[in-house]
Protein backbone atom coordinates (compact mmCIF):
# COMPACT_ATOMS: atom_id res chain seq x y z
CA UNK A 1 0.00 0.00 0.00
CA UNK A 2 1.54 3.48 -0.70
CA UNK A 3 2.45 5.68 1.97
CA UNK A 4 1.55 9.19 1.08
CA UNK A 5 3.06 12.04 0.91
CA UNK A 6 3.29 14.65 4.05
CA UNK A 7 4.12 18.34 2.96
CA UNK A 8 4.26 21.23 5.61
CA UNK A 9 1.45 24.08 5.41
CA UNK A 10 2.35 26.31 7.66
CA UNK A 11 4.70 26.36 10.68
CA UNK A 12 3.31 24.40 13.02
CA UNK A 13 0.67 22.47 10.30
CA UNK A 14 1.44 19.25 7.50
CA UNK A 15 -0.94 18.31 5.01
CA UNK A 16 -0.57 13.79 4.33
CA UNK A 17 -1.56 14.05 0.27
CA UNK A 18 -2.69 10.65 -1.35
CA UNK A 19 -3.11 10.26 -5.17
CA UNK A 20 -5.78 12.90 -6.12
CA UNK A 21 -8.97 12.01 -6.68
CA UNK A 22 -12.89 11.57 -5.26
CA UNK A 23 -12.94 8.04 -4.54
CA UNK A 24 -13.93 5.62 -1.63
CA UNK A 25 -11.52 3.62 -1.35
CA UNK A 26 -8.28 6.35 -1.22
CA UNK A 27 -11.42 8.06 1.28
CA UNK A 28 -11.60 5.41 3.30
CA UNK A 29 -7.64 5.57 4.08
CA UNK A 30 -7.89 9.58 4.53
CA UNK A 31 -9.98 8.39 7.95
CA UNK A 32 -8.46 5.31 8.65
CA UNK A 33 -5.20 7.69 8.78
CA UNK A 34 -6.96 10.26 10.68
CA UNK A 35 -8.40 7.37 13.33
CA UNK A 36 -4.92 6.16 14.07
CA UNK A 37 -3.29 9.60 14.49
CA UNK A 38 -6.09 10.89 16.64
CA UNK A 39 -5.54 7.48 19.20
CA UNK A 40 -1.79 8.00 19.41
CA UNK A 41 -1.49 11.65 19.18
CA UNK A 42 1.16 13.40 21.00
CA UNK A 43 0.96 16.60 23.30
CA UNK A 44 0.20 19.91 21.54
CA UNK A 45 -2.13 18.22 18.81
CA UNK A 46 -4.83 20.92 17.37
CA UNK A 47 -7.10 19.23 14.78
CA UNK A 48 -7.03 16.31 12.40
CA UNK A 49 -9.16 17.52 9.10
CA UNK A 50 -10.18 15.34 6.68
CA UNK A 51 -10.85 16.06 2.96
CA UNK A 52 -11.38 13.73 0.06
CA UNK A 53 -8.02 12.49 -0.61
CA UNK A 54 -5.70 14.48 1.77
CA UNK A 55 -5.53 15.35 5.84
CA UNK A 56 -4.47 18.38 7.88
CA UNK A 57 -2.72 17.75 10.85
CA UNK A 58 -2.03 20.73 12.70
CA UNK A 59 -0.14 21.77 15.95
CA UNK A 60 -0.32 24.53 19.05
CA UNK A 61 1.98 27.25 18.63
CA UNK A 62 2.90 25.95 22.12
CA UNK A 63 4.79 22.78 20.54
CA UNK A 64 6.50 25.39 18.06
CA UNK A 65 10.31 23.80 19.16
CA UNK A 66 9.43 20.54 18.64
CA UNK A 67 8.48 20.88 14.78
CA UNK A 68 11.14 18.91 14.12
CA UNK A 69 10.24 16.11 16.20
CA UNK A 70 6.76 15.85 15.65
CA UNK A 71 7.48 15.71 12.05
CA UNK A 72 9.52 13.12 12.88
CA UNK A 73 6.76 11.52 14.71
CA UNK A 74 4.04 12.32 12.06
CA UNK A 75 6.22 10.18 9.14
CA UNK A 76 6.65 7.09 11.13
CA UNK A 77 2.93 7.13 12.12
CA UNK A 78 1.74 7.79 8.68
CA UNK A 79 3.77 4.48 7.61
CA UNK A 80 2.11 2.55 11.01
CA UNK A 81 -1.67 3.69 10.05
CA UNK A 82 -1.04 2.87 6.42
CA UNK A 83 0.33 -0.43 7.16
CA UNK A 84 -3.33 -1.20 8.89
CA UNK A 85 -6.37 -2.16 6.67
CA UNK A 86 -8.86 1.00 6.46
CA UNK A 87 -11.55 0.57 9.68
CA UNK A 88 -14.51 -1.31 9.14
CA UNK A 89 -17.21 2.01 8.07
CA UNK A 90 -19.21 3.18 11.53
CA UNK A 91 -22.52 1.59 12.24
CA UNK A 92 -25.34 3.24 9.33
CA UNK A 93 -27.42 6.16 9.92
CA UNK A 94 -30.86 6.29 8.05
CA UNK A 95 -31.50 10.15 7.50
CA UNK A 96 -35.30 10.68 7.02
CA UNK A 97 -36.23 12.46 3.90
CA UNK A 98 -39.48 13.58 2.10
CA UNK A 99 -39.47 13.96 -1.30
CA UNK A 100 -42.67 14.78 -1.90
CA UNK A 101 -43.29 17.90 -3.73
CA UNK A 102 -45.31 19.39 -1.64
CA UNK A 103 -41.42 20.40 -0.45
CA UNK A 104 -40.59 22.47 -3.48
CA UNK A 105 -37.46 20.84 -5.24
CA UNK A 106 -35.76 19.97 -8.48
CA UNK A 107 -36.99 16.55 -9.02
CA UNK A 108 -38.87 17.08 -12.43
CA UNK A 109 -35.64 19.40 -13.78
CA UNK A 110 -33.72 16.34 -12.66
CA UNK A 111 -35.71 13.91 -14.52
CA UNK A 112 -35.87 16.26 -18.11
CA UNK A 113 -32.00 16.72 -17.91
CA UNK A 114 -31.34 13.07 -16.65
CA UNK A 115 -33.89 11.41 -19.07
CA UNK A 116 -35.00 9.32 -16.22
CA UNK A 117 -38.46 8.81 -14.68
CA UNK A 118 -38.67 10.54 -11.05
CA UNK A 119 -39.45 7.67 -9.40
CA UNK A 120 -35.85 5.47 -11.45
CA UNK A 121 -34.16 8.86 -9.76
CA UNK A 122 -35.51 8.28 -6.04
CA UNK A 123 -35.45 4.25 -6.22
CA UNK A 124 -31.44 5.02 -7.29
CA UNK A 125 -31.15 7.69 -4.62
CA UNK A 126 -32.79 5.47 -1.75
CA UNK A 127 -30.76 1.63 -2.95
CA UNK A 128 -27.43 3.35 -2.40
CA UNK A 129 -25.18 3.57 0.25
CA UNK A 130 -23.19 6.60 0.66
CA UNK A 131 -19.89 7.29 2.52
CA UNK A 132 -19.20 10.54 4.27
CA UNK A 133 -16.04 12.20 2.58
CA UNK A 134 -15.71 15.27 4.21
CA UNK A 135 -17.69 18.09 5.95
CA UNK A 136 -16.93 21.28 5.09
CA UNK A 137 -18.52 24.58 3.45
CA UNK A 138 -20.75 24.80 6.58
CA UNK A 139 -20.92 23.36 9.67
CA UNK A 140 -22.64 20.16 9.77
CA UNK A 141 -22.46 19.95 5.66
CA UNK A 142 -21.66 16.50 4.93
CA UNK A 143 -20.08 15.61 1.10
CA UNK A 144 -21.51 11.87 0.85
CA UNK A 145 -21.05 9.51 -2.17
CA UNK A 146 -20.71 8.28 -4.52
CA UNK A 147 -24.28 9.00 -6.74
CA UNK A 148 -25.17 6.53 -8.98
CA UNK A 149 -23.30 7.13 -12.30
CA UNK A 150 -26.80 8.24 -14.08
CA UNK A 151 -27.78 10.76 -11.80
CA UNK A 152 -24.56 12.80 -11.72
CA UNK A 153 -25.06 16.87 -12.91
CA UNK A 154 -22.94 19.72 -12.52
CA UNK A 155 -23.87 21.92 -9.94
CA UNK A 156 -26.36 25.06 -10.93
CA UNK A 157 -24.57 28.08 -12.85
CA UNK A 158 -26.36 30.53 -10.37
CA UNK A 159 -26.67 29.60 -6.97
CA UNK A 160 -29.86 30.40 -5.55
CA UNK A 161 -31.51 30.24 -1.55
CA UNK A 162 -31.78 26.45 0.18
CA UNK A 163 -33.94 25.79 2.90
CA UNK A 164 -32.30 24.33 5.60
CA UNK A 165 -32.34 19.91 5.55
CA UNK A 166 -32.16 20.17 1.49
CA UNK A 167 -31.01 17.18 0.61
CA UNK A 168 -29.36 17.98 -2.32
CA UNK A 169 -26.75 16.55 -5.11
CA UNK A 170 -24.59 17.83 -7.47
CA UNK A 171 -21.02 16.49 -9.39
CA UNK A 172 -21.81 12.86 -8.39
CA UNK A 173 -21.99 13.38 -4.31
CA UNK A 174 -25.40 14.39 -2.05
CA UNK A 175 -25.24 16.53 0.75
CA UNK A 176 -27.28 18.09 3.35
CA UNK A 177 -27.51 21.65 3.89
CA UNK A 178 -27.51 22.23 7.96
CA UNK A 179 -29.06 25.57 7.67
CA UNK A 180 -30.66 28.14 5.11
CA UNK A 181 -28.08 29.33 2.71
CA UNK A 182 -27.24 29.87 -0.50
CA UNK A 183 -26.91 26.97 -2.33
CA UNK A 184 -25.86 25.48 -5.89
CA UNK A 185 -26.89 21.84 -5.62
CA UNK A 186 -29.89 20.31 -7.18
CA UNK A 187 -32.50 19.57 -4.30
CA UNK A 188 -34.05 15.84 -4.00
CA UNK A 189 -36.14 16.39 -1.07
CA UNK A 190 -36.05 17.70 2.86
CA UNK A 191 -35.06 15.78 6.42
CA UNK A 192 -36.50 17.06 9.26
CA UNK A 193 -33.49 16.52 11.07
CA UNK A 194 -31.11 18.73 12.33
CA UNK A 195 -27.76 18.48 11.02
CA UNK A 196 -25.82 20.73 13.51
CA UNK A 197 -26.58 22.26 16.59
CA UNK A 198 -23.70 23.94 18.25
CA UNK A 199 -25.42 23.55 21.91
CA UNK A 200 -25.44 19.38 21.75
CA UNK A 201 -22.76 17.36 22.91
CA UNK A 202 -22.27 15.49 19.54
CA UNK A 203 -22.29 18.93 17.68
CA UNK A 204 -22.66 17.06 13.95
CA UNK A 205 -24.79 13.87 13.53
CA UNK A 206 -22.91 12.99 10.24
CA UNK A 207 -18.95 12.49 10.73
CA UNK A 208 -16.35 11.88 8.29
CA UNK A 209 -16.54 8.28 7.71
CA UNK A 210 -20.00 7.48 8.50
CA UNK A 211 -22.07 5.34 6.73
CA UNK A 212 -25.19 6.73 5.37
CA UNK A 213 -28.81 5.60 3.34
CA UNK A 214 -32.43 7.95 2.79
CA UNK A 215 -35.23 6.40 4.24
CA UNK A 216 -38.33 8.05 2.43
CA UNK A 217 -41.03 9.63 4.11
CA UNK A 218 -44.35 11.44 3.81
CA UNK A 219 -45.14 14.82 4.07
CA UNK A 220 -47.00 14.41 6.98
CA UNK A 221 -44.20 11.92 8.55
CA UNK A 222 -41.75 14.98 7.80
CA UNK A 223 -43.87 17.90 9.30
CA UNK A 224 -44.39 15.42 12.71
CA UNK A 225 -40.15 15.02 13.28
CA UNK A 226 -39.69 18.34 12.92
CA UNK B 1 -23.37 42.37 34.75
CA UNK B 2 -20.02 44.68 34.52
CA UNK B 3 -19.68 46.11 30.73
CA UNK B 4 -22.56 47.89 28.90
CA UNK B 5 -22.63 48.41 25.36
CA UNK B 6 -24.08 51.79 24.31
CA UNK B 7 -23.09 51.95 20.83
CA UNK B 8 -21.83 49.07 19.06
CA UNK B 9 -19.73 49.81 16.04
CA UNK B 10 -20.68 47.55 12.81
CA UNK B 11 -20.34 43.99 13.83
CA UNK B 12 -18.87 44.03 17.64
CA UNK B 13 -17.74 40.70 18.79
CA UNK B 14 -16.58 38.94 21.64
CA UNK B 15 -13.53 36.91 20.83
CA UNK B 16 -11.14 34.81 21.90
CA UNK B 17 -8.27 32.62 19.99
CA UNK B 18 -11.01 30.46 19.10
CA UNK B 19 -12.09 26.99 19.00
CA UNK B 20 -10.28 24.00 17.82
CA UNK B 21 -11.28 20.32 17.32
CA UNK B 22 -14.40 20.86 15.40
CA UNK B 23 -12.64 21.66 11.96
CA UNK B 24 -13.65 18.42 10.85
CA UNK B 25 -17.21 18.58 11.01
CA UNK B 26 -16.75 22.16 8.88
CA UNK B 27 -17.16 24.28 11.83
CA UNK B 28 -13.80 26.36 11.56
CA UNK B 29 -12.00 28.15 14.76
CA UNK B 30 -12.94 32.34 13.82
CA UNK B 31 -11.78 33.84 16.70
CA UNK B 32 -9.80 37.27 17.00
CA UNK B 33 -8.33 38.61 13.03
CA UNK B 34 -5.35 39.96 14.73
CA UNK B 35 -4.35 37.98 17.19
CA UNK B 36 -1.50 40.17 18.08
CA UNK B 37 -3.34 42.72 18.99
CA UNK B 38 -5.77 40.59 20.91
CA UNK B 39 -2.71 39.43 22.55
CA UNK B 40 -1.40 43.03 23.76
CA UNK B 41 -4.41 44.24 24.84
CA UNK B 42 -4.39 41.30 27.30
CA UNK B 43 -1.42 41.58 28.35
CA UNK B 44 -1.45 45.02 28.96
CA UNK B 45 -4.23 44.17 31.93
CA UNK B 46 -2.44 41.37 33.08
CA UNK B 47 -4.48 39.03 31.37
CA UNK B 48 -3.13 35.60 29.67
CA UNK B 49 -2.94 36.51 25.70
CA UNK B 50 -5.95 34.67 24.57
CA UNK B 51 -9.22 35.43 26.87
CA UNK B 52 -11.83 36.80 25.49
CA UNK B 53 -12.06 40.54 24.49
CA UNK B 54 -14.65 42.78 22.18
CA UNK B 55 -13.25 42.89 19.00
CA UNK B 56 -14.07 46.46 17.23
CA UNK B 57 -14.85 47.08 13.63
CA UNK B 58 -15.58 50.60 13.92
CA UNK B 59 -16.72 53.29 12.65
CA UNK B 60 -16.90 53.88 16.51
CA UNK B 61 -17.87 52.76 19.90
CA UNK B 62 -18.91 53.45 23.12
CA UNK B 63 -19.86 51.86 26.51
CA UNK B 64 -19.83 51.46 30.18
CA UNK B 65 -17.89 50.04 32.67
CA UNK B 66 -20.32 49.29 35.52
CA UNK B 67 -17.77 47.59 38.04
CA UNK B 68 -14.17 48.60 38.40
CA UNK B 69 -11.01 47.24 36.06
CA UNK B 70 -8.30 47.85 34.16
CA UNK B 71 -8.67 48.37 30.71
CA UNK B 72 -6.69 48.38 27.55
CA UNK B 73 -7.37 48.88 23.80
CA UNK B 74 -5.07 47.60 21.19
CA UNK B 75 -5.06 47.43 17.16
CA UNK B 76 -6.01 50.04 14.98
CA UNK B 77 -4.60 53.42 15.65
CA UNK B 78 -7.79 55.26 17.41
CA UNK B 79 -8.54 58.32 19.09
CA UNK B 80 -10.42 57.24 22.96
CA UNK B 81 -12.14 59.02 25.66
CA UNK B 82 -12.29 57.54 29.07
CA UNK B 83 -14.36 58.87 31.25
CA UNK B 84 -14.25 62.06 29.04
CA UNK B 85 -10.70 62.29 28.74
CA UNK B 86 -8.43 61.73 26.24
CA UNK B 87 -6.74 58.25 26.47
CA UNK B 88 -3.72 56.36 24.28
CA UNK B 89 -4.55 53.09 23.30
CA UNK B 90 -1.98 50.72 23.67
CA UNK B 91 -2.20 51.53 27.38
CA UNK B 92 -3.55 50.08 30.75
CA UNK B 93 -6.06 52.45 32.28
CA UNK B 94 -7.83 52.00 35.79
CA UNK B 95 -11.12 53.04 35.51
CA UNK B 96 -13.26 53.51 38.49
CA UNK B 97 -16.87 52.22 38.45
CA UNK B 98 -19.60 54.27 36.40
CA UNK B 99 -16.68 55.03 33.82
CA UNK B 100 -18.08 55.69 30.24
CA UNK B 101 -15.26 54.69 27.41
CA UNK B 102 -15.54 56.00 23.97
CA UNK B 103 -13.88 55.39 20.49
CA UNK B 104 -13.80 58.16 17.97
CA UNK B 105 -14.48 57.39 14.56
CA UNK B 106 -11.19 58.06 11.60
CA UNK B 107 -9.07 55.19 12.74
CA UNK B 108 -5.88 54.65 11.02
CA UNK B 109 -6.02 50.97 10.52
CA UNK B 110 -8.75 47.94 11.13
CA UNK B 111 -10.00 46.41 14.15
CA UNK B 112 -9.49 47.60 17.63
CA UNK B 113 -9.20 45.25 20.91
CA UNK B 114 -10.87 45.71 24.57
CA UNK B 115 -9.55 43.62 26.81
CA UNK B 116 -10.59 44.23 31.15
CA UNK B 117 -8.44 42.62 33.74
CA UNK B 118 -9.58 38.86 34.35
CA UNK B 119 -11.07 38.53 31.09
CA UNK B 120 -14.55 39.12 29.83
CA UNK B 121 -16.29 35.93 31.41
CA UNK B 122 -18.58 35.15 28.56
CA UNK B 123 -20.52 31.01 28.60
CA UNK B 124 -18.58 29.04 26.23
CA UNK B 125 -19.46 27.31 23.10
CA UNK B 126 -17.99 24.21 22.51
CA UNK B 127 -14.80 25.33 24.37
CA UNK B 128 -14.66 28.91 23.18
CA UNK B 129 -15.61 32.31 23.90
CA UNK B 130 -15.23 33.09 20.66
CA UNK B 131 -18.71 34.65 18.25
CA UNK B 132 -18.86 33.25 14.99
CA UNK B 133 -21.88 34.63 13.63
CA UNK B 134 -21.69 32.88 10.22
CA UNK B 135 -21.62 29.68 11.65
CA UNK B 136 -24.72 30.77 13.81
CA UNK B 137 -22.33 30.96 17.05
CA UNK B 138 -23.44 34.31 18.30
CA UNK B 139 -24.20 37.40 17.41
CA UNK B 140 -22.83 41.22 16.85
CA UNK B 141 -22.98 43.10 20.23
CA UNK B 142 -26.50 45.31 20.69
CA UNK B 143 -27.24 48.39 22.01
CA UNK B 144 -27.68 47.63 25.69
CA UNK B 145 -26.32 44.76 25.75
CA UNK B 146 -24.23 43.73 29.18
CA UNK B 147 -21.14 41.31 29.42
CA UNK B 148 -20.02 40.12 32.75
CA UNK B 149 -16.06 40.49 34.32
CA UNK B 150 -14.66 40.52 37.85
CA UNK B 151 -14.46 43.84 39.54
CA UNK B 152 -10.90 45.06 39.79
CA UNK B 153 -10.68 43.73 44.07
CA UNK B 154 -9.16 47.15 44.96
CA UNK B 155 -10.28 51.18 45.55
CA UNK B 156 -9.97 52.91 42.36
CA UNK B 157 -9.14 56.35 42.09
CA UNK B 158 -12.34 58.69 41.18
CA UNK B 159 -11.09 59.38 37.93
CA UNK B 160 -9.68 56.96 35.00
CA UNK B 161 -5.67 56.75 35.13
CA UNK B 162 -3.25 55.52 33.09
CA UNK B 163 -0.59 53.02 34.12
CA UNK B 164 2.97 54.26 32.93
CA UNK B 165 4.48 51.05 30.90
CA UNK B 166 3.79 51.05 27.35
CA UNK B 167 4.80 48.50 24.26
CA UNK B 168 5.77 49.50 20.91
CA UNK B 169 3.33 48.47 18.57
CA UNK B 170 4.50 45.90 15.54
CA UNK B 171 6.03 48.37 12.92
CA UNK B 172 3.23 48.85 10.11
CA UNK B 173 4.53 46.86 7.08
CA UNK B 174 3.47 46.41 3.13
CA UNK B 175 5.13 43.53 2.89
CA UNK B 176 3.43 40.21 3.66
CA UNK B 177 6.12 37.21 4.56
CA UNK B 178 4.98 33.74 3.08
CA UNK B 179 6.06 30.51 2.60
CA UNK B 180 5.06 28.68 -0.55
CA UNK B 181 1.70 26.70 -0.60
CA UNK B 182 0.88 23.41 -1.68
CA UNK B 183 0.20 24.28 -5.18
CA UNK B 184 2.70 26.85 -6.09
CA UNK B 185 4.19 24.75 -8.55
CA UNK B 186 1.51 24.72 -10.38
CA UNK B 187 2.00 27.86 -11.66
CA UNK B 188 4.26 28.98 -14.54
CA UNK B 189 7.86 30.30 -13.43
CA UNK B 190 6.00 33.10 -15.32
CA UNK B 191 2.92 33.38 -12.98
CA UNK B 192 5.02 32.91 -9.76
CA UNK B 193 7.02 36.25 -10.69
CA UNK B 194 4.16 37.90 -11.61
CA UNK B 195 2.41 37.16 -8.40
CA UNK B 196 5.45 38.40 -6.10
CA UNK B 197 6.10 41.52 -8.43
CA UNK B 198 2.74 43.08 -7.82
CA UNK B 199 1.13 45.33 -5.98
CA UNK B 200 -1.76 43.63 -4.16
CA UNK B 201 -4.36 46.19 -3.33
CA UNK B 202 -6.95 45.06 -0.28
CA UNK B 203 -10.17 45.19 -1.88
CA UNK B 204 -13.74 46.42 0.52
CA UNK B 205 -15.49 43.43 0.37
CA UNK B 206 -12.64 41.81 2.77
CA UNK B 207 -14.29 40.60 5.94
CA UNK B 208 -13.34 38.58 8.61
CA UNK B 209 -13.92 35.04 6.75
CA UNK B 210 -10.78 35.80 4.16
CA UNK B 211 -9.00 39.52 2.70
CA UNK B 212 -9.38 40.05 -1.18
CA UNK B 213 -6.56 41.33 -2.71
CA UNK B 214 -6.39 42.06 -6.34
CA UNK B 215 -3.60 43.30 -8.77
CA UNK B 216 -3.36 44.05 -12.42
CA UNK B 217 -2.52 40.26 -13.45
CA UNK B 218 -4.05 38.38 -15.89
CA UNK B 219 -6.67 35.62 -14.75
CA UNK B 220 -6.16 32.56 -15.41
CA UNK B 221 -7.66 29.78 -16.59
CA UNK B 222 -10.00 27.94 -14.22
CA UNK B 223 -8.08 25.04 -12.99
CA UNK B 224 -10.26 22.50 -11.13
CA UNK B 225 -8.65 20.70 -7.84
CA UNK B 226 -9.85 18.56 -5.74
CA UNK B 227 -11.41 20.57 -2.13
CA UNK B 228 -8.43 20.29 0.33
CA UNK B 229 -8.37 21.48 3.91
CA UNK B 230 -6.90 25.21 4.30
CA UNK B 231 -5.87 27.43 7.05
CA UNK B 232 -5.91 30.54 8.46
CA UNK B 233 -3.30 32.14 6.07
CA UNK B 234 -3.62 30.16 3.21
CA UNK B 235 -3.72 32.26 -0.07
CA UNK B 236 -6.17 30.84 -2.43
CA UNK B 237 -5.17 31.86 -6.55
CA UNK B 238 -8.94 32.79 -7.66
CA UNK B 239 -9.81 32.17 -11.50
CA UNK B 240 -10.45 35.62 -11.82
CA UNK B 241 -7.02 36.97 -11.29
CA UNK B 242 -7.11 37.69 -7.10
CA UNK B 243 -6.31 36.44 -4.52
CA UNK B 244 -8.42 35.35 -1.06
CA UNK B 245 -6.01 35.19 2.24
CA UNK B 246 -7.90 33.01 5.00
CA UNK B 247 -8.97 35.20 7.58
CA UNK B 248 -10.38 33.54 10.76
CA UNK B 249 -14.01 32.75 9.86
CA UNK B 250 -12.05 30.90 7.01
CA UNK B 251 -14.20 27.54 5.40
CA UNK B 252 -12.60 24.81 6.35
CA UNK B 253 -12.48 23.28 3.01
CA UNK B 254 -11.52 25.04 -0.37
CA UNK B 255 -11.61 24.44 -3.80
CA UNK B 256 -8.95 27.29 -5.23
CA UNK B 257 -4.75 26.37 -5.15
CA UNK B 258 -3.25 27.19 -2.47
CA UNK B 259 -0.35 29.11 -3.86
CA UNK B 260 1.33 31.06 -0.76
CA UNK B 261 0.63 30.45 2.90
CA UNK B 262 0.80 33.54 4.40
CA UNK B 263 3.85 33.66 7.69
CA UNK B 264 1.69 33.63 11.07
CA UNK B 265 4.58 36.38 12.30
CA UNK B 266 2.51 38.45 9.61
CA UNK B 267 -1.33 37.99 10.13
CA UNK B 268 -1.37 41.36 12.67
CA UNK B 269 0.31 43.35 9.58
CA UNK B 270 -2.51 42.36 6.89
CA UNK B 271 -5.48 41.95 9.77
CA UNK B 272 -4.32 46.04 9.86
CA UNK B 273 -4.66 46.53 6.26
CA UNK B 274 -7.30 48.97 5.16
CA UNK B 275 -9.58 48.78 1.94
CA UNK B 276 -7.40 50.41 -0.73
CA UNK B 277 -3.72 49.75 0.66
CA UNK B 278 -1.22 48.23 -1.55
CA UNK B 279 0.62 45.08 -0.23
CA UNK B 280 3.93 42.85 -1.77
CA UNK B 281 4.50 39.30 -0.81
CA UNK B 282 7.87 38.45 -0.11
CA UNK B 283 8.73 34.34 0.10
CA UNK B 284 10.38 32.74 3.00
CA UNK B 285 11.62 29.43 3.58
CA UNK B 286 9.99 27.29 6.04
CA UNK B 287 12.23 27.85 8.92
CA UNK B 288 12.46 31.68 8.57
CA UNK B 289 8.97 31.42 9.13
CA UNK B 290 8.89 29.59 12.27
CA UNK B 291 12.09 31.73 13.62
CA UNK B 292 10.05 34.76 13.23
CA UNK B 293 7.32 33.20 14.99
CA UNK B 294 9.68 32.48 18.21
CA UNK B 295 10.56 35.49 18.24
CA UNK B 296 7.11 37.18 18.09
CA UNK B 297 6.41 34.18 21.38
CA UNK B 298 9.36 35.42 22.87
CA UNK B 299 8.35 39.33 22.90
CA UNK B 300 5.15 38.52 24.75
CA UNK B 301 7.01 36.72 27.14
CA UNK B 302 8.81 39.73 28.30
CA UNK B 303 6.08 41.93 27.66
CA UNK B 304 4.15 39.76 30.20
CA UNK B 305 7.40 40.24 32.78
CA UNK B 306 7.45 44.02 32.58
CA UNK B 307 3.63 43.74 33.54
CA UNK B 308 4.14 41.61 36.14
CA UNK B 309 6.44 43.33 37.93
CA UNK B 310 4.64 46.79 36.73
CA UNK B 311 0.85 45.46 38.00
CA UNK B 312 2.53 44.09 41.70
CA UNK B 313 3.70 47.72 42.05
CA UNK B 314 0.53 49.04 41.71
CA UNK B 315 -1.27 46.17 43.85
CA UNK B 316 -2.70 44.71 40.88
CA UNK B 317 -3.77 41.10 40.31
CA UNK B 318 -2.38 39.34 37.20
CA UNK B 319 -4.25 36.91 35.55
CA UNK B 320 -1.22 35.17 33.24
CA UNK B 321 -2.42 31.38 33.67
CA UNK B 322 -6.20 32.29 33.69
CA UNK B 323 -8.03 30.24 30.74
CA UNK B 324 -11.13 31.23 29.48
CA UNK B 325 -14.33 31.01 31.28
Amino acid sequence: MLTPAIVPLHETAWLIRWPPGIDAATNARVHACAAWLRRHAPIGLLQIVPAYDSLLVEFSTTVLPQMQEIEAWLQWAVQQASMHAPEMPSAEVQIPVCFDHALPNDLEFLAANLQLPVQEILTRCISATYQVFMLGFLPGFAYMGPLHESLVMPRRSQPRVVKAGAVAMADGQVGIYPRTSPGGWHILGYTPLRMFDAAATTPALLQPGMSVRFEPISFTQYQALL
Amino acid sequence: MSLRILKPGVLDTVQDVGRFGYSHLGLGPAGAVDEWAMATANTLVGNAPHLPVIEMNGPSASMLFLQATCVAVAGACAAMLVGGLPMPTNRAVLVPAGTPLRIMGGWQGQRLYLAVAGGLEVPPVLGSASQHVQAGIGQALQAGEELAYKALPCSASLQPRMLPYFFAPLPASQVLPAITGPEWNSLTTLEQAQLLQANWVVQPQSNRMAVQLAASVPARPSRSMVSAPVSRGTVQYLPNGQLLVLAAEHQTIGGYPRVLQLARHGWSALAKAMPGQALRWQLISLPAARQALAEQQKLLVRMQSAVAYALSAHGLPTYFYQHGH
